[in-house]
């Protein structure tokens, strides 16, 4: 682990990742206690406030401290698509590696079945669920699990396959090691570095869907502070405080801004023909 | 003839897939709490108006006659009709007025997108580790770090509030004016094409540099050939494969991108139909649109292989 | 046959040409202080192990290295002209003209994208570019080409893509459209080491036949000793980066004077009798980054003394054109 971060550390892409990352979780784990506000008391002389030194994203249409909110929203939006890529995770590649190791019609079932969902837009997916199900917290995570279910699954099973005839998983298979601890000790170890970089990517990609479904009222319904709830807030008296929208926007951009360095510095380090090119 | 039959296989499959998920569709909205009578109508609702609203609906009968029967409509183009969102007017004629429009802004943000990202791409490709490419690559990861419907009001803030120079809200549809189309179409466009655009111009960096990398450029160059005319027909060219085949996989996020954008600027689309549907629980609304934007995605799909196949003599014809 | 053109001057003469690489902060010597001359018409064979700088001494030549490569020579002169003054115009303009390379591997030096006629009809453009080329039609010297090297009907796999033919049939293709644009020089690398060893002696037998009606100088690069002694005029031996011994193809073969050009020789003889077990040559090549201070072969050698390990060999002539790097001839 040490010896990953080191590395990490050394590509000047995921140096900056894990920077602004770094930076991003400090925000939102402390920064709202350090703020002097809290994200719910209404300030009524302070209506609608521009940025400035004592509120530097402004106030909104209550005279909330927009910043403070945007920490607590962020620390919510971030939640929830971590809670629901570690979901989808959790069936996907299970799922994916059971293709991969069993074949026939088992693999034949689970990727046609990921074809079909990847044949929608994945916010029309999203969108369709929360239909079904109803708006709100749970649901939201649910909906981007099911966009990345397939994405999990299918990643999982074409790594998978391309190790399963290595030396070292046919010399346990002859070993008679149970196929549980195959899958799970030698093979999903061995492909585990794209399957990270996929959630980096897709955790900022949740983020965006929370926010998108929120943002229209479909998703997270106020008073909770996601940020998308934050921003469609802010889109209701947009003319007149345009900061409370943009700032928020710029607040996801900055932490996505780093997930997305993270996934590129982590699939330079585990691309060998990318490696290689790096060297020359 | 081989190549006939691949695109007949293709076709087959398209329909095949389109079925089956007509029918997981129908069944997870068939799985949908509540009574879409009682959400129209109302709790108080006289018991004959619901029967009444029953029949009409086609939901008085068990579920897989309601979905022959629905599908037997969708397949002569028929959608049934809208339950909440424009009461009693056939779904398909909502959806022939709203889809040019829908696919006017795809087709616009595609094109954005890749004008973009051929010269990003390219620029960063061929200056490789240099200013051109860190400002190229620095973009990219930019643009994907930016929710579309965010870019949207960054974009109405400066080029419509403050500069003045597009429209903030409205569309004019293409069939009333292609330049009015053209122009209102402009911002909600761009903004769908922004992480669009840093995909592919990631992808066409990574791709030439690959290909720019491989022996038979330096075989291109020992017949001494100038190195523009190998960039173009070596390079480039095989570089536009990988491309081709990423904008084929990206339809889905430019589509789901239309979707909210559309509610932004106030274009009349598919997308918007759909968020309407989902805010007044408009089934027959929701399910149809779901059914188009699979058949969108499928089609450009297959037309993505088609142009494949073309351009790689390996692909099965 | 080289007696006969000896007393021209050459076609090409290489002198104190060397190639490094950078490498992150350090320079990596790929080929060093080379001295090389060609005449016309003649056949010279360099031979050495892989990693022993042979292709990039082909590369170099032809100036197709890549940018993080540095050559420096004292001459490396080409028709009476130097080319490491030119600029990579005037050098690019020569290639396909007046020099030309086959490859080592043949399905990779295609465009996968485009079909051989494709090729073909690109090769002879550039071909046509030569001034003494005006009025022939390379075209259909192109297709004869293609049916000496074994190609029975050329329209016919001119419309296929280089995946619909094996890696025998691409290699006789590129042989062909190299030998139609008649180059004054040819430069083979290891054409023959990525097929199977019957297409191998197809290869080398149409090398042998082309030779002659080519007029061109061919330098032929590979590893096996024994493919280059029937088809070159003269070896010259590459260890480590540098030439240890050059010479006459028959005079080396038979009384080879470098200790590392006889171990060569007696592996590629084990190899043709088929004996059970290799005698190889003991040891690794050094790596470009530490060198040894005296001979670099002395830590394989077998008559290696202490005064080898101290200052490198002397360059020894012992004909005129027989030359080896050994201390033991000193």
């Amino acid at each position: 682990m040490a010896a990953v971060l080191r590395s990490l550390w050394n590509n000047r892409t995921a140096r900056a990742g894990l920077l602004i990352v770094g930076l991003f979780l400090l925000a939102i784990s402390v920064g709202g206690a350090l703020m002097p506000y809290s994200a719910t008391d209404m300030d009524f002389v302070n209506l609608l406030m521009p940025p400035d030194w004592t509120h530097p994203f402004g106030t909104d249409s209550f005279g909330r401290d927009v910043l403070t909110r945007v920490l607590l929203g962020g620390r919510v939006s971030l939640a929830i698509s971590v809670i629901g890529v570690a979901l989808a995770a959790m069936i996907g590649i299970p799922a994916g590696l059971a293709a991969a190791w069993y074949g026939g019609w088992i693999d034949q079932l689970l990727m046609r079945f990921a074809d079909l969902l990847f044949a929608f837009p994945s916010f029309v997916l999203a969108l369709f669920l929360m239909v079904v199900l109803g708006f709100g917290v749970t649901n939201v995570m649910l909906a981007i699990t099911l966009v990345y279910v397939p994405i999990f699954a299918r990643l999982t099973r074409n790594l998978a396959l391309t190790v399963r005839e290595e030396a070292y998983v046919q010399a346990a298979r002859l070993m008679g090691q149970s196929t549980a601890r195959i899958l799970g000790r030698e093979i999903l170890p061995n492909i585990m570095a794209p399957i990270m970089v996929q959630a980096s990517i897709s955790i900022a990609f949740g983020v965006i869907i929370e926010a998108g479904l929120s943002f229209l009222g479909l998703g997270v319904q106020p008073p909770t502070p996601s940020l998308g709830v934050i921003m469609a807030d802010g889109r209701e008296y947009f003319n007149q405080g345009p900061w409370v929208l943009t700032l928020t926007g710029l607040f996801i951009s900055f932490g996505l801004l780093g997930l997305n360095l993270l996934g590129d510095g982590l699939r330079d380090l585990t691309d060998p023909k990318l490696r290689e090119r790096t060297t020359s | 003839m081989a190549w006939t039959r691949f695109v007949a296989g293709r076709l087959l499959a398209l329909v095949l897939t389109v079925l089956v998920g007509s029918v997981v569709v129908f069944l997870v909205m068939k799985s949908a709490p509540g009574d879409p009578a009682v959400a129209a109508l109302g709790e108080s609702a006289r018991p004959e108006l619901v029967a009444v609203f029953r029949a009409k609906h086609n939901l008085d009968v068990a579920w897989p006659l309601q979905y022959g029967r629905w599908l037997s409509g969708v397949v002569q183009g028929d959608f049934g009709l809208s339950l909440t969102v424009a009461s009693d007017r056939k779904i398909s004629s909502l959806i022939a007025a709203r889809l040019p429009n829908t696919i006017f802004i795809g087709l616009m943000a595609l094109s954005i997108a890749v004008v973009l990202s051929l010269i990003a791409g390219t620029i960063a490709a061929l200056r490789r580790g240099k200013l051109g490419d860190t400002i190229a690559t620095s973009l990219a990861a930019l643009g994907i770090s930016m929710p579309d419907f965010w870019l949207s009001y960054v974009l109405i803030l400066v080029f419509a509030l403050g500069l003045g120079l597009f429209p903030a809200y409205g569309f004019i549809a293409p069939g009333q004016s292609m330049s009015g189309a053209l122009y209102s179409g402009f911002l909600p466009a761009l903004a769908v094409s922004a992480p669009l655009a840093a995909v592919f111009a990631r992808t066409l960096r990574t791709a030439l540099l690959e290909a720019g990398n491989k022996d038979y450029v330096v075989a291109a160059r020992s017949f001494g050939f100038r190195p523009a005319y190998i960039f173009v027909h070596w390079v480039f060219r095989n570089a536009l494969i990988p491309y081709i085949t990423i904008i084929g996989l990206q339809i889905r996020y430019i589509l789901g991108g239309v979707v909210v954008i559309e509610r932004i600027f106030g274009v009349s689309g598919i997308g918007s139909l759909m968020v309407d549907g989902a805010f007044a629980r408009d089934y027959p609304v929701v399910q149809a649109c779901a059914v188009v934007f699979l058949v969108i995605v499928l089609s450009v799909n297959l037309v993505v292989d088609v142009i494949c196949s073309l351009l790689d003599p390996k692909r099965a014809r | 046959m080289s007696a006969a053109v000896v007393n021209e001057a050459p076609l090409l003469m290489v002198r104190n040409l060397s190639t490094r690489f950078r490498m992150g902060s350090v320079d990596m010597m790929a080929v060093r202080g080379i001295d090389l001359e060609i005449q016309r018409r003649e056949v010279l064979g360099i031979i050495g192990e892989s990693g022993s700088g042979k292709s990039v001494t082909g590369l170099s030549l032809l100036g197709l290295l890549p940018a993080h490569a540095t050559v420096t020579a004292d001459h490396l002169s080409f028709a009476g002209r130097e080319l490491l003054p030119l600029g990579e115009e005037d050098f690019r303009r020569l290639r396909g003209t007046h020099l030309a390379m086959v490859f080592q591997d043949p399905v990779g030096a295609f465009n996968p994208a485009k079909s051989i006629g494709w090729h073909l009809d690109r090769i002879i453009a550039r071909a046509a570019t030569r001034e003494d080329r005006q009025g022939i039609d390379l075209t259909q010297s192109a297709h004869r080409w293609l049916t000496d090297v074994g190609i029975a009907h050329p329209e016919r796999i001119l419309p296929l893509y280089p995946h619909q033919l094996s890696g025998g049939m691409l290699q006789r293709t590129l042989i062909a459209l190299s030998a139609a644009l008649q180059p004054d020089l040819l430069i083979a690398d290891e054409p023959t080491t990525n097929l199977d060893n019957i297409v191998e002696r197809q290869i080398i037998g149409l090398f042998r036949r082309l030779k002659d009606k080519l007029g061109s100088a061919i330098i032929f690069i590979t590893h096996d000793i024994s493919l280059a002694v029937g088809l070159c005029d003269r070896i010259a031996v590459m260890y480590a980066g540098e030439i240890v011994e050059t010479g006459p193809a028959e005079v080396l073969f038979k009384s080879p004077t470098h200790p590392y050009t006889a171990g060569l020789i007696e592996t590629s003889r084990q190899l043709d009798e088929r004996v059970g077990r290799l005698k190889e040559i003991p040891g690794e090549l050094p790596s470009g980054l530490h060198r040894p201070d005296g001979c670099l072969f002395a830590p394989r050698c077998g008559y290696v003394t202490d005064a080898c390990r101290t200052s490198p060999p002397p360059n020894v002539t012992l004909a005129p054109n027989h030359s080896v790097r050994c201390i033991r001839h000193g």
